[in-house]
């Protein structure tokens, strides 16, 4: 398919080590590069400055939290796969994710998740390229 | 360490530092949401954080302080006082796990059992089936069968038979199992037969699930908790809790081995798997079937038969399995405790690196000049010009490394705030600990120093502290008495003046009492009581700092007994400051820490003995003397010279590194004398040279193992010098 | 949705939460002997399996996850 396509993959979390733990799984994923940022203003900033395909948006922040980030880059990027990561499951914040089309997937991320989530953007982004 | 650990730390420590402050101010206005939000969410952050680094008894002990915190936060309860108290004892144990892996940089061991502490903690209610319960255990049997690849580390069987209706409550009774742990198998029976598929309800739970799990009967029990109705327990003996846990995996890969010796380079194979066998029982604490293991080995060797060695194995496996097993003993290995940690990562604002990188820059153009220069010389006609052009370029590269050493040393300070912020928690613990009512006022927290210093300064402050409230601040039945506030002030303040840091704290307390002071110097023979009647108050309170000086009437849990004040003057003498008290009798006392900027740069004395050049450290010499042969006398072996009245020891320099000293010839000697803790000691040198400043490097290889030497560096000539350090000579 | 029905087999695809469970069970009982593919399925809920313990489908593929593929049956469903 788009093999030689390059991907990036924007991560957003205010902890460092939860970003080296995702860019860390992404490197096993060829074809996906990846952006970070540690709150909704950098991941926003980051959206607008260079071509992002897809999101991971960690939903504890300070500032806006995943949740009303994943809404922000819905208005910019209607199409864009996103993801909302959180290591509590509330039933709460997995609808409302659900609401925004971004999967839920629980943290710590395992790589498992994070290829199926890579999986079903790439699907999604090649037919939208095709 | 590896990045993760690095950054896990980072962050962790700043989270726990966090909570614990958010919990305080909590702890001051209960009722405020945000705040109970904030801790909320730093203890889930760190819950995550030690998800990231597979830190699963930390995650597990966090978890339960999280369900307790969202509990009050749903419910917009205050939280309990003594819910705070579980919360910030929870943050000690963090902690305690945080110093453990700065140390040794990996997971710390023991932690699931120190997480079991917490979990109970907050849990008390749910855990008071002490023994699990063997039921009807002869499923256990034959499940163990069915797993020989695991016989031997399981150390639980477990049965769970979930409720019929349980999908509906959200449960997922093998995702459940699969999170339980150590487990080692899982295997799923259908509770009543399967019915045919057309009148299966698939919102019936219908399955009995088993699992072999390598995890304590405690650990099982905890991960239970809440669901014990429906699960039975079956202890198997397992291997003594002495044994690391890997010792039994190594030996059963050294018995593998051994079936595959034959052919050529058996013996080696042999050799390798005794001596790999005999050293994982050897770190078990087994010295004797090490031993037994080791004899056996040379056995095999000697007839190529791997017999014998194999045995000897199985027989180490079986009788060390047959030992009653402890949960609490600490294997004989884990003995040499981790070192006191030793922070090796700096957080550094990015304007400071710049700020290097800038510097970088500019030496790399003065560079480029010194090169333009060398051009010059090369050519008569203009070389006139060249002597102006060096002075130009030496003053510019003067004030460049001037500029890199300070931007250096910039890069090493950190505010005090790293050592504050842990006081207001402790002084709330030691004050609530005497019945005392303390407010603590930290001010100044952004002032900066080395990172040396502040690192080193929270054990002086701590005792300061202490004896703050312990013998300055009175029993509030005196403070009313006196016509002093119920609540008494602790203030903790820094400020940079000039070079110096000045770190200061002060009580509202009774003040020092010279009388009671001299009447304990007395009695501990700090001097006559003529001479300690005519002391000055000031010098007179200066004797609590005399090594073995206390005089608390009680001894007390906060102050401890036999640890005096002059620790405190040791500790803050050994960072290069100075210690000076001032109290006013009812009013208070201020202990004052005048310590360096920064500690990087080092003025030295040079001098030379038998041909190595010394560098003996500025702040502790006190005068260079020279004496006559004659009046230097012999000392036990070694010798000495009195001076004003004092006998003081001359040290050989060239001694210190293991060179033998050259014999004295008849002409005066040089002594450079130097003092520590008010004790003197004198050098012998050839001569004396110039003075120096040095970016001092702690020492390396061999001479780090030298007493005395604090470093080394080399000098403009290519001479090595070795500056000398005087606390460990003297010591 | 994660049950895909193909004209000759089932295929569970990624996580297979408590909702799969009912239109698995329909799909087996409306198409006995249809073999099941398991490769793709990352995450099994113990509804899911229970129907699959109880329909014994033939198993083409098996799950990635090893206490999965240790939890269904193997190589005995003739």
């Amino acid at each position: 398919m788009t093999n030689e396509t390059t991907f990036k993959l924007l991560v957003v979390d205010d902890s460092k080590l939860a970003r080296m733990a995702v860019g860390k799984l992404l490197s096993a994923n060829p074809g996906w590069a990846r952006a970070e940022a540690a709150n909704a203003d950098e991941a926003v900033a980051a959206a607008q400055r260079e071509p992002v395909h897809a999101a991971v948006l960690d939903f504890n922040m300070p500032g806006r939290d995943g949740l009303q980030l994943a809404a922000e880059l819905r208005g910019m990027y209607p199409s864009m796969p996103l993801a909302i990561v959180s290591a509590n499951h509330q039933v709460e914040i997995v609808n409302r994710a659900l609401e925004l089309g971004a999967l839920f997937l629980s943290k710590p991320m395992t790589a498992e998740a994070l290829r199926q989530f890579l999986d079903t953007a790439e699907a999604r982004l090649g037919t939208a390229q095709a | 360490m590896n990045e993760f650990i690095e950054q896990f730390l980072l962050e962790a420590r700043e989270l726990s530092a966090q909570a614990s402050s958010d919990l305080l101010a909590l702890e001051r206005t209960p009722g405020d949401a945000g705040l109970l939000n904030n801790v909320f969410r730093a203890f889930h952050t760190l819950k995550g954080a030690a998800g990231i680094v597979d830190f699963a008894a930390m995650a597990r002990a966090l978890h339960a302080v999280e369900d307790v915190l969202a509990r009050a936060r749903a419910a917009s309860q205050p939280l309990p006082g003594e819910d705070i108290d579980k919360c910030l004892a929870s943050l000690d144990q963090v902690d305690a796990w945080l110093d453990a892996m700065e140390a040794i940089g990996d997971l710390p061991p023991h932690a699931d059992a120190r997480a079991d502490d917490i979990v109970r903690l907050f849990a008390p209610g749910e855990h008071v089936a002490a023994e699990p319960r063997n039921a009807s255990g002869d499923w256990a049997p034959d499940f163990l069968e069915r797993h020989p690849a695991h016989a031997r580390r399981a150390r639980v069987a477990l049965r769970y038979r979930p409720p019929a209706d349980c999908f509906y409550r959200h449960e997922d009774p093998v995702d459940w199992l699969a999170g339980a742990p150590g487990l080692l198998a899982m295997e799923l029976a259908p509770a009543a037969p399967w019915p045919p598929l057309a009148r299966m309800d698939p919102f019936a739970c219908n399955v009995v699930a088993t699992a072999l799990l390598a995890a304590s009967p405690q650990q099982v029990q905890d991960f239970v908790a809440g669901r014990d109705s429906d699960v039975e327990l079956h202890v198997i003996a397992g291997p003594p809790a002495g044994w690391p846990a890997r010792a039994f995996d190594v030996l059963e890969v050294q018995r593998t081995i051994l079936q595959q010796t034959a052919g050529p380079g058996a013996a080696g194979r042999l050799g390798a798997v005794g001596r790999v066998a005999a050293s994982v029982l050897r770190g078990a604490g087994e010295a004797a079937l090490a031993q037994a293991v080791e004899d056996a080995a040379a056995a095999s060797i000697a007839s190529l038969d791997p017999a014998p060695l194999s045995q000897a194995i199985d027989q180490a496996v079986q009788r060390a399995g047959a030992q009653p097993s402890s949960d609490e003993a600490p294997p004989a290995a884990r003995a040499n405790a981790p070192e006191e940690p030793v922070s090796r990562t700096l957080r550094v604002d990015v304007a400071r690196i710049d700020a290097l990188v800038a510097l970088a820059g500019e030496i790399a153009v003065a560079k480029n000049a010194l090169g333009h220069a060398a051009l010059l010389a090369r050519d008569p006609h203009r070389a006139s010009a060249l002597p102006a052009m060096l002075k130009e370029q030496h003053a510019s590269l003067d004030r460049l490394v001037r500029d890199l050493q300070d931007a250096v040393v910039s890069i090493r300070v950190l505010p005090l705030r790293h050592v504050f912020q842990r006081f207001p928690r402790l002084v709330r613990d030691m004050a609530a600990s005497l019945g005392k009512s303390v407010r603590l006022v930290v001010e100044g927290e952004a002032t900066e120093a080395d990172k040396t210093i502040v690192e080193a300064l929270f054990e002086p402050l701590l005792h300061v502290l202490r004896n703050a409230l312990d013998h300055g601040v009175e029993p509030p039945a005196e403070r009313a008495a006196r016509n002093k506030p119920a609540q008494a002030t602790l203030r903790l303040r820094a400020s940079r003046v000039g070079e110096s840091v000045v770190v200061e704290a002060a009580d509202d307390g009774r003040g020092l009492d010279g009388a009671r002071i001299r009447a304990a110097a007395a009695a501990r023979g700090l001097g006559s009581p003529e001479t300690l009647a005519a002391m000055p108050d000031r010098e007179a309170m200066d004797l609590i700092f005399a090594p073995g000086f206390s005089t608390a009437a009680s001894v007390t849990d906060v102050s401890g007994r036999g640890v005096g004040m002059d620790s405190v003057r040791t500790a803050v003498e050994r960072l290069g400051g100075v210690v000076t008290l001032e109290s006013v009798p009812g009013e208070g006392t201020t202990v004052r820490f005048t310590l360096p900027y920064s500690v990087i740069m080092t003025r030295l004395m040079l001098v030379e003995a038998h041909g190595q050049t010394f560098g003996v450290p500025f702040d502790s010499i006190i005068e260079t003397v020279r004496a006559r042969r004659a009046d230097i006398a012999p000392l036990g072996g070694e010798r000495a010279i009195v001076l004003r009245g004092k006998t003081v020891p001359i040290i050989d320099l060239a001694g210190l590194l293991g060179q033998a000293g050259a014999p004295a010839g008849d002409e005066d000697a040089n002594l450079v004398v130097a003092t520590m803790n008010g004790q003197s000691v004198a050098f012998e040198v050839e001569r004396f040279g110039g003075r120096m400043d040095l970016m001092l490097k702690p020492a390396e290889g061999l001479l780090a193992c030298v007493k005395g030497v604090a470093g080394a560096t080399l000098m403009g000539d290519g001479r090595v010098l070795i500056v000398l350090d005087m606390e460990g000579l003297l010591a | 949705m994660t049950l895909a029905i193909h004209p000759d087999r089932l295929e569970l695809l990624g996580v297979c939460g408590l909702d799969d469970a009912e239109p698995l069970l329909r799909a087996l009982i409306e198409r006995p002997g249809a073999a099941l593919e398991l490769a793709d399925c990352a995450f099994l809920h113990t509804a899911v399996i229970q129907v699959i313990l109880a329909g014994r489908p033939r198993l083409n593929s098996l799950p990635r996850n090893i206490l999965l593929q240790s939890l269904l049956p193997q190589g005995d469903n003739a």
